[in-house]
């Protein structure tokens, strides 16, 4: 059991980043539209994920620095500004995204408006923040969010035709009535969000809070070789139920309830009240990753004392920041504005600051003076630096898409 | 003085040669509050200033970084302090006979 | 490789690569700032330098709104820069240690205003999450 606890760093992590509100709704809106053939790009993020966060984690672990914190170090203040500019933006929008995604779930349970719930969760997700240990937190949030396995259970229990949906993976570029612009927009959409900034921040500032050291290497493997491949594969999960049940009948995505609507089919009552847990418990998590990694960037860049494990008095204006974001998430949910549009959109932004976040980590773990003996070996540089030419032209890409396929429509 | 003064300033001897892309200091490590001396600029004959610093270390990984680093700071070297003339506002000159060193961090 | 080892009495260091945005730790160990720009002792300028002039030493480290003008150019005045003297640095790493703790410096300024006038005013601020009771010595001043 203390092994599973000790991944949990890693599964929170994966959590925020591939199961979040935003990925719950598109990874649904994909199935529904396109199948499973867009489930490759699931599978180059996770693979690339899982080497940058592998590499952020060791430089965390060994020379103590949090990747925000290199940012600026080895790049300097003006291409650090830049980053922290886009990637502050983004963890805003997410964080206000999330915590109408807690809302909206709380709303299925109790059928009250998911506006009623704003505050509360937003209060809950402080609380936490304020007050609750960080490995209590992260063990919590990850393992609850394990619910979310029931979308597994319930794509098993659909009894797909499954050589259909092999088809449909192995097919790779099959629009159907899609355009290929809107294919493609959705690639970029998805790998962007398997490799948002804010997860490199949260895991390698959690690899501090927790105290990894270098005798903990292989414990910070360990998390990320479970933890995000593991969010894969539910969102994959989570697009084959989609594939399976609602590409069929042409019903669109565009509500939380109808991402439910094959869970439901499946495993009736108790399988969706199993996942509505699961989901509460995962974009609570989220919320609380995205607003930690506000706070992380921020202070990380000015050098401010950041961190639960201080004090909130000796982590003042990083707490403070917090309770700013929150406050901005809350006024921004109270005008009606749909969370799950505004997450969508950001997601495609965060593609835009991925070069400027993952090139600093790659150039650190190369670093002797950080690394010492623990520098990178040349097959691991070699796939980091095919995936920066993957990053680059997802970045490029990401606003003219954006723009040509109207957001997807 | 500051630093930024000098950082990016050009520099000339009597033709230009480059910007300023880093500043050397010596210092003694041996007692806290040793004084850090200015030993040297780093002129970079096509670059205003290098934070990554592949031209100066013996690092070559990742490669295609380190390589496009070095090439953007091809031909720079390090000019010790005694051999700069004047200092004015975003410029400096060097003395006739000035020696390039080479840049490398020992 | 990339600089003298400390052990050795003696080294280079650069200041965009060694120096400049690097994190600043009190003697505690607790972040201070981040090193925005360096302050140099002045020399004769405008005119020729003799040739036995002595070189300029960084006589502080220095930052605030000094970043702003590293960005975008510029020059603020000596007044408006938080220095922290060289000779309160102990050790250059990869992060820079001072001897000092922080509250003797200005740079932390902000940071205890915000600590005594919005934190500290909310229920649980000043509790240590990472211990259970034993709270009131889990550092030397503990709050204020």
């Amino acid at each position: 059991m203390r092994k599973v606890l000790g991944l949990a760093l890693g599964i929170l992590t994966a959590i925020g980043g591939f199961l979040d509100i935003g990925d719950l709704v598109t990874n649904a809106v994909v199935g529904s539209r396109f199948g499973l053939s867009l489930g490759w790009v699931v599978v180059v993020g996770v693979i690339g994920i899982c080497v940058f966060a592998q590499m952020a984690g060791r430089v965390a672990a060994v020379s103590g620095r949090a990747t925000f914190e290199l940012i600026r170090e080895r790049l300097g203040p003006r291409v650090a500004v830049l980053n922290l500019g886009a990637s502050f933006l983004i963890n805003l929008m997410t964080l206000t995204a999330e915590v109408g995604g807690v809302a909206l779930a709380i709303q299925l349970i109790t059928s009250v408006s998911y506006l009623l719930w704003v505050p509360f969760a937003a209060v809950a997700v402080w609380l936490v923040i304020w007050r609750v240990r960080f490995t209590i937190m992260e063990n919590v949030a990850g393992l609850v969010g394990l619910c979310l396995i029931g979308f597994a259970v319930a794509l098993f229990l659909l009894n797909p035709d499954w050589s259909d949906l092999g088809r449909q993976a192995v097919q790779g570029v099959s629009t159907g009535t899609e355009k290929v612009s809107t294919y493609w927009f959705y690639a970029v959409a998805l790998f962007g969000a398997a490799m948002t900034p804010y997860e490199v921040f949260f895991f390698s500032s959690g690899a501090v809070e927790e105290g990894w050291t270098v005798k903990d290497l292989a414990q910070s493997r360990a998390n990320v070789l479970v933890g995000f491949p593991l969010g894969g594969a539910l969102s994959l999960a989570i697009a084959g139920c989609a594939a399976v049940v609602l590409l069929p009948q042409l019903i669109a995505v565009t509500a939380l309830s109808q991402v439910m609507l094959p869970v439901a089919e499946a495993g009736g009552k108790i399988l969706l009240a199993f996942i509505i847990l699961g989901v509460v418990a995962a974009t609570f998590g989220a919320a609380l990753e995205t607003t930690l990694s506000a706070g992380y960037t921020i202070a990380q860049f000015f050098g401010w004392p950041w961190g639960k494990f201080r004090p909130p008095a000796k982590a003042a204006r990083f707490h403070l920041l917090m309770i700013v974001c929150l406050i901005l998430g809350i006024g921004t949910l109270l005008t009606g504005v749909d969370p799950i549009t505004v997450t969508e959109i950001s997601v495609v932004f965060s593609a835009v600051a991925l070069p400027l976040t993952y090139l600093p980590i790659l150039i650190v773990a190369n670093d002797p003076e950080y690394m010492g003996e623990h520098v990178n070996g040349r097959t691991l540089n070699g796939i980091a630096l095919v995936y920066m030419v993957i990053i680059l032209i997802a970045s490029i890409a990401a606003i003219p898409l954006l723009i040509i396929t109207g957001a997807g429509q | 003085m500051i630093i930024t003064d000098l950082l990016g300033a050009r520099v000339l001897g009597p033709d230009f040669l480059g910007f300023v892309s880093d500043v050397r200091f010596w210092l003694d490590t041996k007692t806290i509050g040793q004084p850090a001396q200015l030993y040297g600029i780093v002129v970079s004959p096509h670059a205003r200033s290098s934070s990554l610093g592949y031209e100066r270390s013996g690092v070559r990984s990742p490669w295609p970084i380190a390589a496009l680093v070095r090439w953007r700071h091809r031909g720079s070297f390090l000019v010790r302090w005694d051999d700069i003339e004047r200092l004015d506002v975003r410029r400096i000159n060097l003395r006739s006979g000035f020696t390039k060193v080479s840049s490398q961090l020992p | 490789m990339t600089t003298g080892s400390a052990d050795q009495g003696s080294r280079f260091l650069d200041a965009q690569l060694h120096l400049l945005d690097r994190q600043v730790l009190d003697v505690a160990g607790i972040p201070v700032a981040v090193v925005d720009d360096l302050e140099l002792s002045d020399v004769p300028a405008g005119g020729e330098l003799p040739v036995d002039t002595p070189p300029p030493v960084i006589t502080a480290l220095l930052s605030g709104p000094v970043l702003g003008t590293r960005i975008f150019g510029g020059r603020p005045p000596k007044s408006r820069r938080h220095r922290t003297p060289w000779t309160a640095v102990s050790k250059v790493g990869v992060v820079i240690s001072l001897a000092i703790p922080g509250e003797t410096t200005d740079l932390t300024w902000t940071e205890r205003w915000v600590r005594d006038h919005v934190i500290a005013r909310i229920p649980g601020g000043r509790h240590d999450p990472e211990r259970k009771q034993n709270d009131g010595s889990t550092s030397k001043g503990g709050g204020s």
